[in-house]
This record gives structure tokens, sequence and C-alpha cells, in this order.
């Protein structure tokens, strides 16, 4: 697996504008982002997302919430 | 008490991924042999029995979601269903087969509705140590 570093940091350096957003991030780079899952991967094609990164940003409410 | 030491193939560093969550994440890549989902952040949670889904990623992979053998999974906050598969699990350099639970609802963090690795599928494939202070993950597979 690739070293998802560098799309991390990106993720965490720009979560303030992405809140409550799924997002699709590679090599740096936003991708896409929309707040719902399903449509985030049927804005992006199956070969484009292949070795991206998906993860979700939480609001700022859902980052304060403990989770069990 | 009696000292035990343990060593690990590595380590990961998962402060990164825990900026935004409280939790210890890793990336990790679903696939079918056919079918390859995209890298997603998944919790390390020994509560759950089973490794767990969102239903997006069944339907990302093409798998027939009610074809998988059913499962009923209890969380502090209610019951859900699931249906098992199996698949390729890649997380980091380690790549295995396990038996995964894509549950009902599709992964909406931070509800209960989380993807997860569990004891079956995960725990049972490594010894695990986290020291959460250094924000560091040991893993030594236990392929067998």
């Amino acid at each position: 697996m690739r070293d998802i570093s560098l799309d991390r940091d990106w993720v965490n350096d720009h979560a303030d504008e992405l809140r409550g957003q799924w997002v699709m991030v590679r090599e740096g780079n936003l991708i896409a982002a929309d707040a719902d899952i399903r449509n985030l991967l049927n804005k992006v094609p199956r070969e484009a997302y292949l070795e991206a990164l998906v993860t979700y940003v939480p609001s700022e409410e859902e980052a304060r919430q403990a989770v069990l | 008490m009696t000292p035990q030491t343990l060593s690990f193939a590595l380590s990961f560093d998962y402060g990164r991924l825990a900026r935004l969550s409280r939790g210890v994440f890793v990336p990790v890549i679903l696939n079918t042999g056919m079918v390859s989902a995209p890298i997603i952040e998944v919790r390390i949670d020994s509560r759950s029995s089973f490794c767990v889904f969102g239903r997006q990623w069944a339907d990302a992979l093409s798998l027939d979601w009610e074809a998988g053998d059913p499962l009923a999974i209890s969380t502090a906050a209610g019951r859900f269903f699931a249906h098992l598969h199996q698949v390729t699990i890649q997380l980091l350099d380690f790549e295995w087969v396990a038996w995964v639970a894509f549950a009902e609802w599709d992964t909406m963090p931070p509800s209960p509705a989380r993807d997860v690795l569990g004891l079956n599928g995960f725990f049972d494939h490594f010894l695990a140590a986290i020291d959460d202070r250094a924000e560091k993950l040991y893993l030594e597979p236990r392929f067998s």
C-alpha cells in the first residue's frame, strides 16, 4: 500500500473547509467531496478512485462527541 | 509479576489519522480479487466480534450483499444486521483473506455505523499492541 501521509496531511490542513464531508484525496490533491458517501463514490469513476484515500471529516459537533 | 517480551514486525504512527477523531485508525484496502475499493481509514476495535464495514463498500466491491451469510450484531445502542463476505484485506504491507461483515447501513461516523477491524478477521491474524501516548500501533502477523 502506498504511503498516505501526504493525503492525510492535506485533509488535516483543510479540515475546517471540509467539515461534515467525505473526501477523496490522492497525492495531496482533492478529487471530490460530498456529505453522502454514495454520492462521493458515484461522482468518481471506479478507475479514478483506486489508490485514492477516502475519509470523513467530522463536523465540529461530531468532533466533540465521544464514541463507545 | 513476570516481565514479558514481545516483538513486532512493524509499527505504524496513527497520529495523522487521529488528528480529527480520537481513535486508533489504520489505512485499509478491501478487494475481492476482481474489484478493489479505495483506501479507507478503519478503527481498531477489540470490542467488536467481527470486522464490520458499511454497506457502501460491499456495493463498491460489486458484492451481492444479501448473498452472504446473515449476521445480527448487538451494540450498546441496539442491534443491526449484516452479511458476511470473504474479502482480501490489505493493511500497510500485510494482506490476508478474511470473512468480514457488511452492515445494512452505510458508514456514518461518528455514529455506531463505523468501519472497524475487530476480533474475527483482524485480531485473530495479528499480535497487536497500542502505545496511545506515542500514537503508535505495533503489529506482528500471526497468519497460519
